[in-house]
């Protein structure tokens, strides 16, 4: 099935997509391009902080324990209040906007329960949607620095 | 389609000489006919630690290995064995990717796209990393220390089988 590899290549264009929307909209970073090849062997922070966004608006009921999970290091902070407690800008703001999605995901399974009685009518959330309340994610961010 | 491609397939209708009671899976309902039932069932496969230790030690091992493709795989192999059809993978492509990049993030394993060109932004974790820990040494060092820890792991024998299946992270501990 040729078709679903050409899907997923697609997809992975998207994410990284929206992963650069997301980084810019959290107020990018300091590196430079040669630091970052450099250090190419590192899972993106970016791509882990939209993922868990995503997850987040998928699961609606155990956003909170990706919040709490949140991990980019695997040998740093543990949970989005070790990042809030950073002194990092960019730390914080990833705190804070994941956050905000853990609040709006919440808000819109209310939402759905309240129009249905059932919360997984919304049936799966993809990058299209976290791209349409990104502005609002990184709007408020952008408020409380 | 060049003329020796159509002797590569199936004969249009070949399926249906079979006998009814020898159905492949496919040919069947699937067994997950919703999108967010098989979405629950990815979760919990994906946020498994066992997957996510195996998967950080492929990602570690097989660095030409694309996310994107693995995700088709994995995908594809479900519609082979019944699991959902074609249409609820195709939904189930993006959920799917999200899935494994976080499962790869929670071992400080990278993954890589198909569609990368070698100079990617990918700025962000070292970045994050260097301002939370200090020194970017530290990770480094951690870094190689965990993978020895692996490589010790299986000099020594030792699997994945021999010890208890850990819970997911997500059922809570």
């Amino acid at each position: 099935m040729e078709f679903m590899d050409k899907l997923a290549a697609k997809a992975a264009d998207k994410f990284k997509e929206t992963a650069d929307s997301l980084w810019e909209g959290l107020g990018g970073t300091q590196a430079s391009k040669s630091k970052t090849v450099r250090n190419a062997k590192f899972s993106a922070g970016k791509y882990a902080t939209l993922a868990t966004m995503v997850l987040m608006l998928n699961f609606p009921d155990n956003a909170s324990v990706f919040r709490q999970a949140f991990n980019v290091t695997g040998n740093g902070p543990d949970g989005v209040e070790g990042f809030a407690a950073s002194k990092s800008v960019t730390a914080n703001a990833i705190a804070r906007a994941l956050h905000n999605t853990q609040v709006i995901s919440q808000k819109l399974s209310l939402d759905a329960i309240r129009e249905t009685g059932n919360a997984d009518v919304t049936a799966t959330s993809t990058l299209k949607d976290i791209r349409q309340i990104l502005p609002v994610i990184t709007r408020s961010v952008k408020e409380t620095k | 389609m060049g003329p020796e491609g159509l002797f590569t397939g199936p004969i249009p209708g070949q399926s249906l000489t079979r006998s009814p009671d020898q159905r492949a899976p496919y040919e069947m309902p699937p067994k997950f006919a919703k999108t967010a039932d098989a979405l629950d069932h990815l979760l919990l496969m994906v946020t498994d630690k066992k997957f996510i230790k195996n998967f950080a030690i492929l990602l570690r091992k097989n660095k030409k290995l694309k996310l994107d493709k693995m995700v088709s795989a994995i995908l594809q192999q479900g519609f082979v064995n019944g699991m959902w059809t074609v249409d609820t993978a195709m939904l189930l492509i993006e959920p799917l990717l999200c899935l494994m990049v976080w499962a790869a993030a929670q071992q400080d394993a990278s993954v890589t796209f198909s569609t990368d060109t070698g100079y990617e932004d990918r700025t962000g974790f070292d970045y994050v990393t260097n301002a939370l820990v200090g020194d970017p040494n530290v990770i480094a060092n951690d870094m190689s220390a965990s993978n020895e820890e692996v490589l010790d792991e299986k000099s020594q024998g030792i699997t994945d089988d021999a010890t208890p299946a850990p819970q997911s992270p997500l059922l809570g501990a």
